[in-house]
């Protein structure tokens, strides 16, 4: 909300108070200035008044004129297109080097051959109205030479404020006011606005007004005003509109509009010749299905909303937008002032329901002054005297089915300085809230009980009390301490947590980047991923109101977040891409209304091993590589993974080049070159290696603490061990079965793989270090032989295994 | 044969002096000092002497003898550093040339900032909580003190699932699950991801949040200044100007904003800072009774405060990161920087 310094001094005396002084008081009370600017364009000073001391038409232009004007020191000649000056005439002259604020460079120039130096101004062109016909006519007792915004008293500073939901008083320049009275200790004045009920026939001879609904409309007020002049309003109180960023459209509505920025209580003007029925009923839109509102948009009614009707239907949405059936026209000379209170709740939910938020609801959602209706109709009525030559009718109508009863609400001191960590007397707090505005009714030694004003509809408690006291002493004047923390706070990190940690070291490690994707996923991913119909990563959680379609449901993988950030990257000409995400994964579950929120882990590794060095080249990352980084996890758990290309693969992956994670025999994950298919739909020209596995297993096994084991302190012997066997044997199982051979064997690491001339077609030599120690005594030569040979002997019966070398 | 060993003497010190390396010197000392060699031919002379020069002449040999061995020793260590000197020269390497790296990974800004947050958080005496992301209307709102027709609902952007089921808003809902859980005291932060239905410069539809919360039987709102204050000192720097105002939050009352002085202009004022000189980074205060009473805490005998900040903000103040939307673009070149 915009609001004028010059406004507010309406109503508190702010002399001698800074303006940037008075937002930083505003804001340490709660009334957070985001920004504080001069209202007008500050090149407008040089626009001065000036005086046309003779007119005479332009000999090359019927629509020119040529002014000669006097800024009081100099004369000059002026090429002016309109029409609504006269010779005398006090004008604004924007002289030649003026910036106007719409952009506009005033140049010494010649029109149609006559020469110029400046220009005569309109209200429009200096930025202060929207529209204007003519240039603008300044009172006439104004000196020539003045700067005409000093004149005008236009020069004035806006406060922009970002009011929280519960301010809602403070959605008007009284609120403002108020609370600026408040923190200076200055008095707040907003008379009674002198009406003179000049009209013939009282209120009620031109309007009934009916509340079906005291609930949602606890007060009505109407007031009828007649032989209104509609005309344009006067520049101070468009200015005034201009200031808060409303337009101007005729004074009757500028009435009402200004009203509501001063006192925070929309109002609503009804053309009465319109309202039929010499009724207005205030009733749910029942049967009444469509609505035309004044912006000429016909709306479709929720029969719930609350609707101003006159006896045959609907002439206003309730608190949110009038009707075009009884808006203000051309010809409008009698009007009925609407000065209503709306329950916040059913105003909320209409202009939700209706897609329309205005100034009015807007205010109403937030809560508007329950005893502020009559007042505000009396000033839209005193104004419409005073601008428009309206007669009010006597009588205001004021339908009030549910006053407004303040609570008593008792604040104690004690509890009060223990909540806010201060000393505070209790005549502190009778102070602040005295000069708050709340009324006291009764104070003893350690509590005060107050009735909050009825623009404070927001207090109810003594915790809104505590916050009123709190920010009156000032944020700043309450000391920082530490608190006495108590050993029961104290809790370990959880194990998930630690873990996790561990989980990046050992990515980034191995040159894996962390990327965080979006937990939404595009239901189309789990197709291109060729994710069976049965699969539990279909059991999506759908969002209702998504905001895309790509982002419709929550992820049940995190696949489709790597490959397409592998993807975007590749397209900016990255080859070596390698990224990681630790997410969670939503599953919807069928009796739960929360699904299953699970870790994982996933990989992405494509390009170079390593980075390009010159000495050598490091080959492109194949299968093995990302099977080192999902084994070095292993190793951190200190548990072998266990990887079996029959069972547990993914379809997205190349079907000979993946495999299924196990842990403890159970699957956790997968892993595998992505299908080329896919790489080939991103548009991909690289093998791409992919892993994904579940967290909370690998967490647990985490958590367990390494049992130590005795170094050996017998010699251990190393045998090398070259056996040749068909291509079809999977190396896991003769480790597997050299390192069952023997509880002596306490390692067996591949270290050869061969294929060639040297070995039978359709067979590959496979060569091992194989460890044997025995923690008791040293071995013996025979010994480690003796084994050797009956794992020969095995190998020969389970493999049809050819010993090559030992 | 005195004159014998002097010309043997001069011979081999030419000879060595003409040596060129560590094998020159062994094949002279072969020559001169090995068992068939120069000297040993002299010795042999030695029997034809008279008794009465032997002494002198054995004295001489000797004395021959070791000048020798002396001088081969010193050219043979000569040699060898000489040979050593030009070995480390001819393997001298050009070291500005690139070293044999591994790839590196990066932490994404968020976990890093998360991580810091959370240390110092903890030290505080604070444990971390977690909660779900797909969340009951219930904890999300209606016990933080949000009822259903709340004008806050509106401040929040909110995705469904279903009438009761949200993707939570704020962190605040693991507070609830977390007083519900145990009894006081309670001192916990809850690190998270949060979704509002939003997404344009300045706002993605998912970030992240650390929430706290403190709860016991005399936690003031003079231990929520400190706490924070001390958590913006360490995050940012001692210096930094740290000011609470009133704000307002549906479960806390007093609220408070949380601003530093604006780390681009220092509090001069600046378009970052819409010429206040502050930046908002958490919102904070005490918890409201009324929460309280939805996990059965007694208002009258505990206390206690809650604070929420977005980790994104704080990390781009943090960096002078310009787009929020970079953090979850994933690209290299943005993660490569942290």
């Amino acid at each position: 909300m915009n609001v004028s310094w010059n406004w507010l001094q309406e109503f508190v005396d702010l002399s001698g108070i800074d303006p940037a002084a008075a937002a930083h008081r505003l804001t340490m009370a709660g009334l957070e200035i985001a920004a504080i600017r001069p209202a007008l364009d500050q090149n407008l000073l040089k626009v001065v008044s000036a005086r046309i001391t003779a007119m005479k038409p332009h000999p090359q232009a019927d629509k020119l004129t040529l002014c000669t004007v006097s800024d009081g020191s100099e004369t000059m000649q002026i090429v002016c297109g309109a029409k609504n000056m006269r010779a005398g005439d006090t004008v604004a002259l924007a002289p030649v080097g003026t910036r106007l604020p719409g952009g506009m460079q005033i140049k010494k120039s010649k029109i149609r051959g006559i020469d110029s130096f400046g220009m005569l101004c309109s209200a429009a062109e200096m930025g202060f109205a929207e529209e204007s016909a003519g240039i603008l006519i300044l009172p006439p007792e104004l000196e020539p030479g003045q700067p005409v915004v000093r004149a005008l008293n236009l020069d004035d500073t806006i406060l922009e404020v970002e009011l929280t939901p519960n301010r809602g008083d403070c959605l008007s320049i009284i609120g403002i006011a108020r609370e600026l009275a408040a923190i200076y200790d200055r008095p707040c004045n907003y008379p009674t606005p002198p009406i003179s009920e000049n009209g013939g026939s009282p209120t009620a001879s031109f309007v009934t007004i009916e509340i079906a609904e005291p609930e949602l409309c606890p007060r009505y007020v109407g007031r009828v005003a007649t032989d209104i002049t509609l005309e344009e309003s006067p520049l101070w109180l468009r200015q005034r509109l201009h200031s808060a960023g409303v337009r101007a459209i005729n004074n009757v509505v500028d009435i009402t509009n200004v009203v509501m920025l001063e006192t925070g209580q929309p109002l609503h003007a009804f053309d009465l010749d319109f309202i039929r029925d010499r009724q207005i009923i205030v009733r749910r839109a029942g049967s009444d299905r469509a609505f035309t509102t004044l912006d000429n948009v016909e709306r479709q009614l929720d029969p719930e909303t609350l609707m101003i009707c006159d006896g045959r239907g609907p002439v206003a949405v309730a608190g949110i937008m009038g009707g075009i059936n009884s808006e203000i026209k051309d010809h409008t000379t009698r009007v009925l002032i609407e000065s209503a209170h709306f329950q916040p709740a059913s105003i909320r939910r209409s202009s939700r329901l209706l897609g329309l938020s205005t100034e009015s609801s807007y205010r109403f959602e937030r809560g508007v002054d329950p005893e502020g209706a009559p007042r505000a109709a009396d000033r839209a009525i005193s104004l419409l005297q005073q601008l428009a030559g309206a007669r009010a009718a006597p009588g205001g109508l004021d339908v009030h089915p549910r006053p407004w009863q303040p609570a008593a609400i008792t604040i104690r001191t004690a509890y009060t300085n223990r909540l806010l960590g201060i000393g505070l007397d209790t005549a502190d707090i009778g102070t602040a809230l005295k000069r708050l505005h709340f009324e006291i009714t009764e104070k003893t030694d350690d509590a005060v009980t107050c009735r909050a004003p009825s623009f404070r509809f927001d207090m109810e408690r003594e915790a809104d009390l505590i916050e009123e006291v709190a920010r009156f002493h000032g944020y700043d004047n309450i000391p920082r301490t530490l608190p006495r923390m108590s050993s029961e706070h104290r809790q370990a990190p959880a194990a998930s947590d630690r873990f996790h940690g561990r989980l990046r070291q050992l990515m980034q490690a191995q040159g894996l980047s962390e990327a965080i994707n979006y937990s939404f996923m595009d239901p189309a991913a789990l197709g291109q991923l060729r994710i069976a119909a049965a699969d539990r990563r279909r059991s999506l959680v759908r969002l209702r109101n998504p905001l895309t379609e790509e982002m419709a449901v929550m992820r049940t993988s995190l696949v489709p977040g790597l490959l397409k950030n592998l993807a975007d990257n590749y397209r900016l000409a990255r080859r070596d891409i390698r990224l990681f995400e630790l997410g969670t994964l939503f599953f919807a579950r069928p009796d739960e209304r929360l699904p299953e929120e699970e870790g994982r882990l996933a990989g992405i590794i494509t390009g170079n091993r390593r980075p390009r060095h010159f000495s050598v080249d490091s080959g492109k990352v194949d299968f093995f590589d990302l099977k080192g980084i999902v084994e070095t996890i292993g190793t951190d758990i200190r548990r072998t993974l266990g990887f079996s290309s029959a069972d547990g693969i993914e379809p997205y992956h190349h079907p000979g080049r993946a495999a299924g994670i196990f842990l403890d025999d159970a699957r956790i994950g997968a892993l595998g070159q992505v299908h080329p298919d896919i790489a080939d739909d991103l548009d991909i020209d690289q093998e791409l290696y992919l892993f994904e596995l579940l967290t909370a297993p690998l967490a647990t096994r985490h958590q367990e603490r390494p049992a130590f084991r005795q170094l050996g302190r017998y010699p251990s012997v190393i045998r090398d061990l070259a056996i040749v066997v068909d291509n079809g044997v999977a190396a896991q199982t003769l480790i597997d079965c050299i390192t069952s051979g023997s509880p002596l064997i306490t390692e067996t690491v591949l270290f050869d793989v061969y294929t060639g001339d040297q070995v039978p077609a359709g067979c590959k030599s496979m060569a091992f270090h194989i460890t044997f120690q025995d923690h008791n005594k040293t071995l013996t030569d025979k010994k480690v032989h003796a084994i050797i040979e009956r794992l020969s002997s095995i190998i020969k019966q389970d493999f049809g295994g050819a010993i090559r070398a030992s | 044969m005195r004159q014998q060993l002097d010309d043997l003497l001069s011979a081999a010190s030419e000879r060595l002096a003409a040596a060129r390396n560590v094998a020159d010197v062994e094949d002279l000392r072969v020559e001169f000092l090995g068992r068939k060699g120069k000297l040993t031919g002299i010795l042999k002379g030695l029997g034809r002497l008279s008794p009465a020069e032997r002494p002198l002449a054995g004295k001489l040999t000797n004395e021959v003898k070791e000048t020798l061995t002396g001088k081969f020793d010193e050219y043979r260590q000569r040699l060898a550093t000489a040979s050593r000197a030009a070995d480390l020269a001819a393997g001298a390497v050009d070291v500005t040339l690139p070293g044999r790296r591994a790839f590196g990974g990066h932490t994404h800004p968020v976990t890093t900032v998360i991580g810091d947050i959370t240390d110092i958080f903890v030290r505080l005496g604070f444990a971390v909580a977690r909660g779900p992301e797909v969340e009951l209307d219930y904890y999300n709102f209606e016990a933080l003190n949000i009822p259903a027709d709340h004008p806050a609902r509106q401040m929040q952007d909110t995705f469904y699932i279903a009438d009761d089921v949200v993707l939570r808003t704020h962190t605040s809902p693991v507070q609830v699950r977390v007083m519900e859980k145990q009894p006081p005291p309670v001192a916990v932060i809850v690190p998270g991801k949060v979704y509002r239905c939003d997404s344009d410069l300045t706002h993605t539809p998912m970030f992240h949040q650390v929430e706290g919360l403190l709860v016991d039987d005399n936690v003031t709102f003079a231990d929520l200044k400190g706490v924070l204050s001390t958590f913006l000192h360490e995050f940012f720097s001692p210096e930094i100007g740290v000011r609470f105002r009133p704000s307002y939050f549906p479960f806390t009352e007093p609220s408070a904003e949380v601003d530093i002085a604006c780390v681009i202009c220092g509090g001069r004022g600046c378009r970052v800072c819409s010429e206040t000189g502050w930046l908002e980074v958490l919102g904070c205060g005490m918890v409201d009774p009324a929460v309280y009473g939805f996990v059965g805490y007694d208002p009258e005998k505990v206390t206690g405060f809650a604070f929420g900040m977005g980790v994104e903000r704080l990390a781009m103040l943090r960096y002078g990161i310009d787009d929020l939307r970079l953090f979850f673009a994933n690209d290299l070149r943005f993660l490569e920087q942290f």
